[in-house]
């Protein structure tokens, strides 16, 4: 059939059969008896359409067959659907409605493709809605325009019921749904404003309600099982009918109601609340409520905070329980570090194991609780115990880990363990560098004396302090450690020497430790009267000692040395071990029989204090090497002495000690002097280069450069100092000088201190105050 | 150098105790260098400035002088005047009795409530010499600060002394909890 011939087709015919076809497709959708679409049905009603649109005008019905599309779904709706939906209600509302929408979607999709001529020039030429949206917006403007609020309506209730233990049919809700979707063809308006913001409202007074009930009830941890079920449960629905747009928007409604708005209350719930569950390590419910808190905007603060001042409760307790048991003690061994003081370190460390657990496990590691937990050790662990501050503590409790026979007898992967734990616990004392001071002097003993368990967890905890607090924390005291193995090569030299210059050798065992000033601790160093055999040593060792080198100084310090006598007594020679001071008060007695007090401390040139300490030693103690006279108990400047000959004691070798003094107060005098001149030096570096400051900003200035560490001074000289060792008839002496070389951590300088030494450069003209403004300083050159 | 009798003397024909305070503002316009002294140029010098030639006009200016207290400006001069001028010659600071007594001195022409609590705390807490900074430092406590410490900085660059003078009042309940 060609162009030419085609029959013009009359509107009203072509439409008639159009009608047909469109009934037909009705009676499918309705469900009644009829015949599927042939190909040929189809391809008729295709071409009626194509044929009416190519016509020529007046015959070309375009716009009329486009009309005619959108009135057949009108009145299709208008007269069967609408009414079939109205007639019914709640769920069977909603089973119907989706079934009509199905219905409607498989009309769409046909009738379009009847029509479907219109959709490729027409629409496109007049900027017209295509078919298949004018379909779907028939069934919008008319279905649901009407129903969408009691379709929403009926929906809620089914969630609500569902909320409340009720089985309902998800898959009819997630169709109903669908609609919701599907009619905003592409955006999520409809969705959002007809359904979404009507449901979460609902939940949200859902969830208040329950709440409102709970709080009253329910434990905390109750509560909190009942919350992470509802989330749960809300959650599950989302995935099972409502669209994944909706999960956030849905989870925060019941995290607020739930949460935000009793978080408080719950957790300060009196016997089950964040503070109890802390107490009764109720791990799993701290994990819990963890989990939930972390999903409210700021809701781990205040769990964070209730952590924070439990365990500084914990460790105020520890701290008490050792003061009390301190305060017990006898009065003479107050200054002591004692064993109450080691069990207090040890149960710091372990508080500080269980709490970092929590940390890591219930808390998940996070921040604000690492740092709730470092704010509530830096609290109690800067507090002494008996007038030992925690820097001692620490530092002694390492001693006891480190030395030989110390009180702690551990295996070597426990000692590891323990030292690790040490280090992280001096994170939080402010007090650093007088951790370092008590560390280096008790090293220093432990070195010098032989004393040191083992060399490998020497070495060990300084490469942790060194990791922790950086390499010049560590330095000196890794100095000290070198210096002992350097000082047996040098000991050995000068036995090599003794051998090859027989006429120099002084006819006495001699050992001598060679060390450098700049390391070790600052001794005393006294004037003793050495007698005559010791001098010869010393003449020996130096004369020696200038073949090494001739650039450096050598200081003894007697104070340290140990000496082997003999003692010729009556009924046996006994050898004894002494320090070089009491031999050379022994020594005293072989060309005198009886001496005065007052003649020993003028013959040994030592103060009142040393010479006290040592005749106690020799006469008033477990060995009575002297005679005193008058037989009391303390030494007094009237007393006189003499040689026992009728000492005895079963060993043959004795060891006389000597209690050593007080170190502690040395200890903190030089560490507050090393401080003082190092905010003295920071204050004036500030001032001179920015001229005129103000108070405060001057303060703020000298906290920042002081909190890094830095050295103060350099190296002004190196001195070396020596060791020695005789057996027989021997003494030893040791020497020490310090050097000028402070190395300082003050990590938390204290304002006051500042102010201080702000006052003190004031009155030595370094600074002066500004003449119309008292908080602003000038630098006066 | 007219000395301590010398002086004495003097007060007697000007008809003022020794002790009287506008001793120190005759002192003040001489720019005396230590109490107790003048030296002649002192003497002289002071009498020029002040514009006196006899006895009788000596102590007509007495009387001006003990206005000169109440202005503001002369009395904090004056105040600071005497720190250096009560000090032993050759020390830095000035001795804890000998500051207490001028403050009483001042403080009685000046009011100030918390003298009285200044020098108790003083001799309880402190028992060293006064160093300049915190006299002067002092008067303008006393000048800004009200009794009740209501604006009292305490992040402020006040002296030390004076800090531990607060902690001190509020410890003891002299002054509420701020």
């Amino acid at each position: 059939m060609t162009m030419n011939e085609r029959k013009t087709i009359d509107l009203e015919q072509g439409w008639e059969f159009m009608q047909k076809g469109i009934t037909k497709l009705k009676n499918i959708l309705e469900g009644l008896p009829e015949p599927q679409f042939s190909s040929e049905d189809y391809m008729m009603l295709y071409t009626t359409i194509y044929n009416m649109c190519t016509q020529k005008p007046p015959h070309d019905y375009s716009q009329q067959l486009y009309d005619k599309y959108r009135e057949s779904f009108e009145e299709y709706i208008s007269s069967t659907v609408l009414p079939s939906i109205r007639e019914k209600h709640d769920e069977f509302m909603l089973r119907e409605l989706v079934k009509r929408w199905s219905n409607h979607k498989v009309m769409v999709r046909w009738l379009s493709r009847f029509f479907h001529y219109l959709d490729r020039y027409f629409i496109a030429r007049r900027s017209l809605p295509p078919l298949n949206e004018v379909g779907l917006t028939c069934f919008r403007d008319l279905v649901y325009t009407e129903l969408n609020g009691k379709v929403r309506d009926a929906v809620i209730t089914l969630i609500d019921q569902e909320r409340e233990g009720e089985q309902i049919d998800r898959a009819l809700l997630k169709n109903v749904l669908d609609i919701f979707v599907e009619i905003g063809m592409g955006q999520m308006d409809y969705y959002e404003n007809d359904f979404e913001t009507a449901m979460l409202k609902d939940t949200a007074a859902y969830y208040s309600r329950k709440a409102s009930n709970w709080i009253l009830e329910d434990s905390c941890p109750d509560y909190m099982l009942k919350a992470e079920e509802c989330l749960k449960r809300e959650k599950d629905r989302v995935s099972h009918y409502l669209h994944s747009s909706s999960e956030p928007k849905l989870l925060e409604k019941v995290q607020h109601e739930l949460l935000s708005v009793y978080a408080n209350q719950l957790l300060e719930k009196e016997h089950s609340g964040c503070h109890a569950l802390l107490r009764d390590d109720k791990v799993e419910d701290l994990s819990r409520m963890f989990r939930l808190f972390s999903k409210i905007p700021r809701g781990l603060d205040p769990v964070s905070n209730i952590f924070k001042q439990h365990v500084t409760a914990e460790g105020t307790a520890l701290v008490k329980l050792a003061e009390d048991a301190a305060s017990n003690k006898k009065a003479e061994k107050r200054d002591v570090v004692g064993l109450q003081e080691q069990v207090f370190v040890r149960k710091v460390i372990e508080l500080h194991d269980k709490y970092l657990a929590y940390v890591n496990d219930c808390f998940q590691n996070h921040t604000l609780f690492h740092k709730s937990l470092k704010e509530a050790f830096e609290v109690f662990c800067n507090k002494g115990v008996a007038g030992s501050s925690s820097a001692e503590l620490l530092a002694t409790f390492c001693d006891n880990i480190l030395k030989k026979g110390g009180s702690e007898k551990l295996s070597d992967e426990a000692i590891e363990e323990m030292l690790e734990k040490v280090v992280k616990l001096l994170a939080y004392i402010s007090d650093k560098d007088l951790f370092a001071e008590f560390y280096r002097k008790k090293l220093a003993r432990r070195l010098l004396f032989d004393k040191s368990a083992n060399d490998d967890h020497e070495r060990s905890i300084l490469t942790k302090l060194k990791q922790q607090c950086g390499g010049q924390f560590t330095s000196k005291m890794e100095g000290m450690v070198t210096d002992l193995t350097l000082a047996r090569e040098n000991q050995t030299s000068f036995e090599e020497y003794l051998s090859n210059n027989p006429n120099a050798n002084p006819g006495i065992d001699l050992t001598v430790t060679v060390l450098t000033t700049g390391f070790w601790p600052s001794y005393k160093s006294f004037d003793l009267n050495l007698p005559a055999e010791m001098v010869k040593c010393v003449e020996v060792f130096r004369e020696f000692y200038q073949t090494k080198t001739k650039h450096r100084k050598l200081t003894w310090i007697y104070s340290l040395g140990t000496c082997n006598l003999l003692g010729k007594f009556e009924s046996r020679t006994t050898e004894l071990i002494v320090t070089t001071y009491q031999a050379s008060a022994l020594l005293l007695f072989n060309s005198s029989d009886r001496l005065s007090y007052s003649e020993i401390m003028t013959q040994l040139n030592l103060s009142d204090d040393d010479v006290v300490r040592l005749l106690h030693s020799l006469s008033c103690a477990k060995y009575k090497i002297l005679n005193k006279e008058p037989n009391t108990k303390t030494i007094s400047p009237t007393d006189h002495f003499e040689f026992n000959s009728k000492f005895t004691d079963k060993m043959r070798r004795i060891k006389i000690p000597l209690p050593p003094v007080d170190e502690k107060k040395k200890v903190i005098e030089d560490v507050d002097k090393d401080r003082r001149y190092a905010i003295d030096a920071s204050i004036v570096r500030i001032m001179k280069s920015r001229k005129v400051l103000g108070h405060q900003q001057l303060v703020l200035e000298c906290v920042e450069q002081l909190g890094r560490m830095f050295k103060v001074h350099n190296t002004l000289f190196s001195f070396l100092f020596f060791f020695f060792v005789f057996v027989c008839e021997s003494f030893v002496f040791l020497n020490l000088t310090t050097l000028a070389l402070n190395e300082m951590l003050i990590l938390q300088p204290d304002f006051k201190a500042i102010k201080k030494r702000i006052e003190d450069l004031i009155t030595r003209d370094y600074l002066e105050r500004d003449k119309s403004n008292p908080n602003m300083f000038r630098y006066l050159a | 150098m007219i000395l301590v009798d010398g002086i004495t003397l003097l007060c007697n024909d000007l008809q003022v105790d020794p002790q009287d305070i506008v001793m120190l503002v005759v002192s003040w316009h001489m720019k005396a260098a230590t109490m107790c002294e003048f030296s002649k140029q002192e003497f002289i010098g002071g009498l020029q400035s002040l514009g006196i030639d006899s006895l009788d006009k000596f102590r007509e200016r007495i009387s001006f002088m003990r206005a000169e207290l109440k202005d503001e400006q002369k009395f904090r001069e004056i105040y600071n005047f005497a720190f250096a001028w009560a000090k032993e010659k050759g020390q830095k600071s000035l001795a804890l009795d000998t500051a207490i007594g001028m403050w009483q001195l001042l403080f009685a022409e000046k009011q100030w409530p918390l003298v009285d609590h200044w020098c108790q705390f003083l001799q309880a807490k402190h028992n060293k010499a006064i160093s300049r900074d915190t006299w002067s430092q002092l008067l303008e406590f006393a000048r800004t600060v009200d009794p009740a410490l209501s604006n009292y900085d305490a992040e402020g660059a006040w002296p030390y002394l004076i800090d531990e003078f607060v902690e001190y009042l509020t410890e003891n309940g002299i002054v509420q909890n701020r």
